[in-house]
This record gives C-alpha cells, structure tokens and sequence, in this order.
C-alpha cells in the first residue's frame, strides 16, 4: 500500500511517499527556518503564508522522487492536528482536494501519532529498520508536545505523563533566546553545550514527585535570573515595518558564561526527560524505549537514555524526527488497517489529544 | 495534458459568505451560503454537491479562479489551498480574482466612477477605485485601508459605491450626494462575478503561477495608505459587451 502523506502543522511544509508504512519513497521538507529566525520563533501567521506558496512543489517533488504518478498513490494522508490552525488547514484541504479529484481514500493523522510511527520507517537506501516491539514506552518531545506514552500494540496508547507548562522543544528556544543563541533553540543550545561545563552553575530539576509529568518553566526562570548579573540588555522585540515584531538578541558583558549556562540547562532538561522515562520502561515492563519528535535529535538526551535505561533505546534518523511528512503516512498505513477514513469534511483539530486514556483515574470524592 | 473542457469552477473563500460558480460562458449553477468560521469543514463537500447537482463531474472542470483578497486570511488560505490543489491535480489553469474587482464589475455598465470596498475589521474598509478608460476599465495600483467613516470622503464626482457595510454604518452611505448607492443585492460578492471575470482572462490565454499566487493579505491597524500589494497593474477590468 503506497501512502502520499502531508504534513503542515507548524513550520515545515512535508510531503512523503511512503510503502506499508515502513518505507520510505520520498521525504520532501521545506523549512521555514530562514523564515523565522529573525523573530526568535515561529510566526504563525508567516508560517502559514508559506505553506500557501511551498505545498504544491512539495508534494510534486515527492511524487516525482518517488517515481509515482497518482494512479499508483493508493491513500492520502494529512495531519489533522494538534499544531497551528492556520498551517494545518493549508494541509487539509489540499490533501482533502488531491484525495477528492484522484478519488482516493483520506486519512486523517494524528501529528504526535506520526512522530512515534517515525519510527517504523526505514529511509532508502539504509539496512531495513527492524519493527519495534510492544509493549514500550514512548518519550514524544518536540518544539510543541512533550508527552511520555505506553503503547501496547498500534494505536493503543495510555498516556503516562506530558508537561504542565512549556514543552521541552519550547524550553529550548526560550532559553536560547535569553542566551542569545539564535533559532531553534534546540541545535543552538546543543553546540554551545559541547564547549561547555554542566554542573558550574545549578539549575533545578522539577522531579514532581512520583508523577510522570514534566514542568520546564521554573528552569527558564532560574536560568534568567543567574544571566541578570551579566546583562546590558535584555532580549527584546522591536516594531519595524514589517508587521511582526522582530527579536533582538540580549546584549552581556564579556565574562558571561553562556557555554556553562547552556551545558547546564541542556542536563537539566535531558536528566528529568531521561529518568522519567527510564522508570516508566522498568514499572511498566517496556520491551524498548522510543524517543520521537525534534527534541530525539538530541545526542545529549540520546546518550542519557541509554545510560538510564533498563531495555534497548531507538530514535528515529534525524531527518524522520525533525516534523516531516514520512511520519504521517507510516502512521497512516497502520490507521488504515483499522478502518480510519476520512470524508471531505474533514477539519483542522488545532488541540486534538493523541491520547483518550488516562492509566490513574481521579478518585470520585 | 491540460484538458480542453470549457467549465470554469470559481471559488471565493475570502469572507464568512461563501461563494462558487461553475461557467462556461454563461452561469451553469451557483452556490451562496453562510459558512460562519466553517471553510475547511464546509467548502470541498459544497463543491462535490454544486457538480453533481449540475450535473458535472470535478474532471469537467477546464479552469479554477479563486479570489485573492483582501479579506480574512485564513478564509482566503482556505480557498487558495482548494483551488491550487485542483488545479495541479487536473492540471489545468488558475485564475486569481480580486475580491474588489469582482464588486466593482457589476456597475461598469453605469458609467460612472466606482469605489469597491470590503470591510477590514477592527472598524476600517480596504478599498480601491475604478475608472473608464477608453472602452476598459481601470483599478488604481494601491489598495487603501480607512477607517469606515472615512470611506465616502473625498468623493468628488457621483461615485458608485460598490460594497456592504454592517448594520448601522450603512446609514453613512445614505443621502450623500457624490454616492450612488445599489441596492444591497448588487453590493454582496456573487459567484458568478468572480467567475465571469476569470473566464475572460481563462480565455484570452492568461494563467496565474500555481506555486507563487498568493492571498493579498491587508493588514488594517495602522497604514492610511496599504504598501504596494503585487496587483497586476495593467489589469483591466472589462465591461460585459466585447
């Protein structure tokens, strides 16, 4: 079953082809990085003018890399959230459209679904990843999402744990932007940490008790409170022509230790995601840990887990964590397995839950 | 490769009425309604419906036109995304329409100047005027945003006002000598319009980039004057009659 997939939920315009969910034709991405990057962080409104201009290209250069014409397409698949309405519904009612004129099944996928079916997908020419097995435990942290999940078979999820506050993807980008790293945080903050020494400063780690939940706000505060000591100016957005306001860059004095600050704040992060998601594969009896989203790039996180871990770690290539489209039509295959179709009214769920199962239900008082 | 059908399907998005045509020279069907906030969900099986009620089939479809704005961005981005994706899976042209033109088109035949307009949002009207120009008619380069109250000023000669108001702004327009002012029907964008703007450009050969064309998009707060929008100046609005 030959799978086109599309994906626009945020800042990346994603188009794929992908067989039996497990691989991958083509994986065509345009970042809006370039885009971006001046304002410290995604626009909105900006991210959706140019999936306007890029979603047509994009999903002709993966049909064509994947050496496919739309007779041979045998579903269409698109996210249909959570992320950025405005992006998402650039997405939908093209694939909506492509689906309708090419009389092809819909299906309707869940982003943070995709992000742990990146890990099905084998890309071409690499040795065949080898299916993961169930039960396991699923890290999925990204720029918008950081939730910790069970899954016992497809499409079985229990949500164990997800943060209370900003997403772990998040944390990145604000605390590089009070470090003057640049967009997005997440790389920034990476290469600045290999120069640096974890543990000079300390930042806190919010363990909140036994829970399986995640709070990385209090550590953005700690973090500008130390970097108060060195600063001549703090970050800030200035009014320019242009209708959005753009970031300027925090100005420090010269011994201002941002290796040491990002080395530290990077463990602070990558130590509570690591060990909460090491004791939930031994409580839960996980086969395997599976890390997914943009945040699974992260070699620190990568290495911590694997320290920590009771059972095998994988992640996806980078490219399959990054948002991307392969993603969206692995998962499809499975769903499609299962029945779940799509017609043309299809909307954009800009806060759709990948989980409707809780493991601890709140006692009735 | 492109097919040789003669059904043009037009598509405008822009606002919470919902319009689309198919034409082929004269109207083949039309459909008007009140979608609310509800494009995404709404506007495709609305498309599927108006060609099976005609009659027609999505493949008859020979050409696409979309309006461009101004108007709600993601109402227009919702129309944008239909009409690129058809045109790139039944490869055949696009056709973007400015909303003010389609306003204005239906007064030509007056004669007289007109000034089309739509309402922005936070109390300010985007608009644009119109004039005769040898046998075509003409769209001044910029569009300008102003405050509602704002919109009839500096009308020297009798002036068409093509464009609805809310409720109680209407009043403004009332009683004003330089205005002429058609009745509501003829001042809400109707499918057709749009269409049978598109159609002239469909068939004089001209073509919209499926990728590039993008949504104008206008943004109300603050310029008196709206930077230079990529409009194709030379484009000309024609009176019905060739």
């Amino acid at each position: 079953m030959i799978i086109l997939g599309i994906e626009t939920s945020c800042d990346e315009t994603a188009a794929a082809v992908v067989r039996d969910g497990r691989f991958v034709l083509s994986n065509v991405i345009r970042s809006q990085v370039d885009l971006h990057e001046r304002y410290g962080g995604v626009v909105p409104e900006l991210a959706s003018r140019r999936h306007v201009t890029t979603i047509v290209p994009v999903i002709d250069l993966a049909l064509e890399q994947a050496e496919v014409g739309p007779s041979q397409i045998d579903a269409v698949a698109v996210t249909e959230g959570p992320g950025l309405a405005g992006s998402l519904l650039v997405g939908v009612n093209v694939a909506k459209t492509l689906a309708f004129v090419w009389e092809k099944p819909l299906i309707p996928v869940n982003h943070l679904e995709g992000h742990v079916y990146a890990n099905w997908l084998t890309l071409p020419g690499q040795e065949e990843v080898q299916e993961p097995s169930f039960p396991l435990v699923c890290l999925i942290v990204s720029g918008g999402h950081t939730e910790l999940v069970l899954m016992r078979g497809h499409g079985d999820y229990i949500l164990l744990g997800r943060t209370l506050d900003d997403a772990a993807g998040e944390a990145f980008d604000k605390a590089a932007r009070l470090l003057g790293l640049g967009f997005p945080g997440g790389p920034a903050i990476q290469k600045a940490a290999e120069r640096g020494r974890p543990g000079r400063f300390s930042l806190p780690r919010a363990w909140l008790g036994d829970s399986y939940d995640f709070s990385f706000s209090g550590l953005k505060t700690a973090l500008l409170r130390i970097l108060e000591q060195y600063q001549r100016r703090p970050p800030r957005r200035v009014t320019t022509r242009q209708p959005f306001p753009e970031y300027v860059a925090p100005e420090y004095g010269p011994n201002v230790p941002i290796a040491d600050l990002a080395a530290e704040f990077q463990a602070a992060v990558v130590d509570v995601l690591a060990e909460k998601t090491a004791r939930a594969a031994r409580e839960f009896g996980a086969t395997m840990v599976l890390l997914a989203g943009g945040v699974a790039a992260n070699a620190a996180l990568r290495q911590r887990l694997h320290e920590l871990s009771p059972v095998p770690v994988r992640y996806p290539a980078p490219i399959l964590c990054t948002d991307n489209a392969a993603m969206i039509a692995g998962a499809a295959y499975y769903l499609a397995q299962r029945g779940v179709r799509a017609d043309l009214d299809l909307d954009v769920q800009a806060q759709l839950p990948l989980v409707t199962r809780t493991l601890i239900q709140t006692a009735v008082p | 490769m492109g097919r040789s059908g003669q059904l043009l399907l037009a598509l405008e998005t822009s606002g919470e009425q919902v319009a689309m045509a198919l034409y082929d020279g004269s109207v083949i069907g039309e459909l008007l309604y009140d979608a609310g906030r509800e494009h995404t969900a709404t506007v495709l099986p609305r498309i599927r419906e108006l060609l099976a009620d005609n009659r027609r089939s999505i493949r008859d479809v020979g050409a696409v036109a979309v309006t461009t704005g101004p108007g709600s961005f993601n109402g227009l981005r919702v129309g944008m995304s239909i009409a690129k994706a058809l045109s790139y899976a039944l490869d055949v042209p696009l056709l973007g329409v400015l909303t003010l033109d389609a306003l204005a088109y239906p007064h030509t035949a007056l004669g007289r100047p007109i000034r089309a307009f739509v309402v922005a949002g936070r109390g300010r009207v985007v608009y644009a005027d119109y004039r005769r120009q040898g046998v075509a008619w003409v769209r001044d380069s910029s569009l300008r945003s102003v405050r509602i109250e704002e919109l009839a000023e500096g009308l020297m000669s009798q002036t068409v006002l093509a464009g609805a108001l809310p409720g109680e702004h209407e009043q403004l327009l009332r009683g004003r000598p330089a205005i002429i002012l058609p009745p509501p029907s003829l001042r809400q964008l109707r499918p057709a319009w749009i269409a049978e703007l598109a159609f002239h450009r469909w068939r004089a050969g001209e073509a919209d980039p499926v990728a590039a064309l993008e949504p104008i998009y206008v943004h109300g707060g603050g310029a008196e004057i709206v930077p230079p929008v990529q409009l194709p100046v030379s484009y000309e609005v024609r009176s019905g009659q060739e």
